[in-house]
């Protein structure tokens, strides 16, 4: 297979005397969903922060491609096509559905500093708009104003916002969470369609979904990676079963 | 036409027809009142630019207001004594044009916005309010104790401005200028609320993590629209130095600030017409109370809590529904 499309080599960040991320590598191959788990404040969200440049690393890099993204903030990197949906949905509130989209085509195409025309009338961003809500199948909703869609309809938002940045890699940070019985089936078969456009690294904390959905699982433990590997190698490891899964895992 | 549409219309319209009328009627104290509300509003519709689509509460508008003002007047003062601006490194002389003036206030604005927005931008929420307040006051004691233009007893300049074709100390001709002017800004704000900037200006105050998410820098963003808000502040101090054929150092006193803000809010903050017709209540308040009571700012302290307690959207809100698609 070619070169991993995301690495992290060796990234570390302390909050004090807390090594919250120690010394983690990982990547993320074409057409993969890989799968980030582990207990509650393993550092997985913020593994998730120094990747999308949120936080910067104490020590380490990011490769996106063949680009390190070292000194990148976070708006530079989702240009260079770093992509992310939230853990607590992050949507303009009081735009509509439509708008919120179109503002993620106005940061990709770096329009933010057009100052003169209609935006709303332009009508190549409109069919794009249309597009990215079509996959996640907000199209109904186009008009609605963000703040009064449901959960489930603000996070299929934030995926087809993603999905604007014609992105080169996903990050995904707790997509199921909050979601009934009916959201999860749905999201997990448009996270399995995603993959195939972009590497997903998931950070998820139902076990069902991930071992559904992943090519690999990375375990995180402490800040450190405990393991990485496929679902079978990593249900089997010792280590793993004891820190996180427990005897019934 | 939708409500809003209408009442900016109807509101645009009055501002119009009222001078017209006074001029027919030789009323001349109207029609410079009516061109002091068209510029107050201008001073407003700059500010909505930053805290109406970008939640930037300044409370440091004075500076860009006063700034416009000193233009004018330093500009005029060194024109009406005949003696040059600087000599070294090269001759500037004074001026009496308002097209020149108009464009050095809007410069001088730009600058000093950029200036005191690239460091105040980098603080949010009371802080904001805090770092802009901070800078106002900085022009303020600065512009009391400089000497050259007058220091806390201000410059007066004894003839009008001059606009080429037209008689500027006729007040009908000289609000015709200020209206046109408004007119101009109205449209440009509403261009710009419209835009992909004025989009990502209005989702950086929704939430700047999505902002950066989809690529854009909040910062840099926000900071072209301080930028922007502080030169039409700063245009419209020129043209209010012009109205008094005066300038102080109250037009940089955090008063000033309040009272443009006070313009925006009683309004209808993010209201296209809001700041026009803020100031056009305020200045109609200042007027007829003022003849009543002293104390007429209690009142107008009244009207703006119930207005912020009972119509949030301002008078803008109430008459024409609260902000929602902006269609």
């Amino acid at each position: 297979m070619a070169e991993p499309v995301l690495q992290a080599r060796s990234l570390s960040i302390s909050f004090g005397a807390l090594k919250a991320v120690d010394d983690v590598s990982l990547d993320l191959k074409v057409g993969e969903i890989h799968a980030l788990i582990g207990p509650n404040g393993a550092g997985k969200s913020t593994l998730l922060k120094l990747i999308t440049g949120e936080l910067s690393a104490d020590s380490g890099t990011v490769f996106l491609g063949a680009s390190s993204m070292t000194g990148l903030g976070a708006a530079a990197r989702a240009r260079a096509g770093l992509a992310q949906t939230f853990q607590v949905s992050q949507v303009a509130l009081e735009h509509s559905v439509r708008e919120n989209v179109l503002l993620a085509l106005v940061g990709t195409e770096h329009r933010s500093f057009s100052l003169f025309r209609n935006i709303r009338r332009d009508a190549a961003f409109g069919e794009r708009v249309e597009a990215a809500l079509r996959r996640v199948n907000l199209t109904d909703e186009a008009d609605a104003i963000a703040g009064d869609l449901s959960h489930g309809g603000r996070r299929r938002l934030e995926i087809a916002l993603a999905l604007a940045l014609s992105p080169k890699a996903l990050l995904m940070d707790e997509p199921l969470a909050g979601l009934g019985p009916d959201g999860t089936v749905q999201m997990t078969g448009l996270l399995g369609a995603l993959r195939r456009e972009a590497p997903i690294l998931l950070v998820e904390h139902d076990m069902d979904a991930v071992f559904r959905l992943a090519d690999r699982i990375s375990v995180l433990d402490y800040g450190r990676l405990l393991a990485t590997g496929t679902v079978a190698e990593i249900r089997a490891n010792p280590d793993v079963r004891a820190a996180y899964l427990g005897a019934s895992g | 036409m939708t409500r809003v549409s209408a009442l900016s219309a109807a509101t645009l319209l009055v501002l119009l027809i009222v001078p017209l009328v006074a001029w027919a009627q030789g009323a001349p104290f109207t029609i410079t009142l009516a061109t002091k509300v068209a510029i107050l509003a201008m001073a407003g519709v700059g500010l909505n630019i930053a805290l109406g689509i970008g939640g930037l509460v300044s409370l440091g508008h004075a500076a860009f207001f006063g700034i416009g003002g000193y233009a004018m007047g330093i500009l005029a003062s060194h024109s009406q004594s005949f003696t040059p601006l600087m000599e070294v490194p090269f001759l500037i002389e004074g001026t009496k044009s308002m097209p020149v003036i108009w464009l050095t206030a809007v410069l001088a604005g730009a600058m000093a916005a950029w200036a005191i927005g690239a460091l105040s931008l980098r603080t949010s929420g009371v802080y904001f309010i805090m770092v802009t307040l901070a800078f106002g006051q900085m022009f303020f004691y600065f512009a009391i104790s400089w000497p050259a233009y007058g220091g806390e007893d201000g410059l007066s300049i004894y003839v009008r401005n001059s606009f080429p074709g037209l008689n500027t100390l006729d007040p009908i001709q000289f609000f015709g200028i200020v209206y046109a002017i408004l007119l101009i800004v109205l449209y440009l704000a509403h261009r710009i609320e419209r835009s992909a900037f004025g989009l990502a200006l209005d989702a950086a105050r929704q939430s700047e993590a999505r902002v950066r998410s989809v690529g854009i820098e909040p910062y840099r963003v926000r900071l072209l629209a301080f930028v922007i808000s502080g030169s039409v502040t700063a245009l419209a101090g020129a043209l209010f130095a012009d109205l008094n054929r005066f300038v102080s150092p109250s037009m940089f006193s955090w008063q000033t600030s309040g009272e443009i803000m006070i313009f925006v809010i009683l309004g209808g903050v993010g209201r296209l017409i809001g700041p026009v017709i803020g100031a056009g209540v305020f200045i109609l308040l200042e007027h007829f109370l003022g003849g009543v009571s002293e104390y007429w700012l209690i009142y107008v302290g009244a009207i703006l809590l119930g207005t912020v307690v009972f119509a949030p959207g301002g008078i803008v809100g109430l008459l024409a529904g609260r902000r929602g698609q902006h269609g």
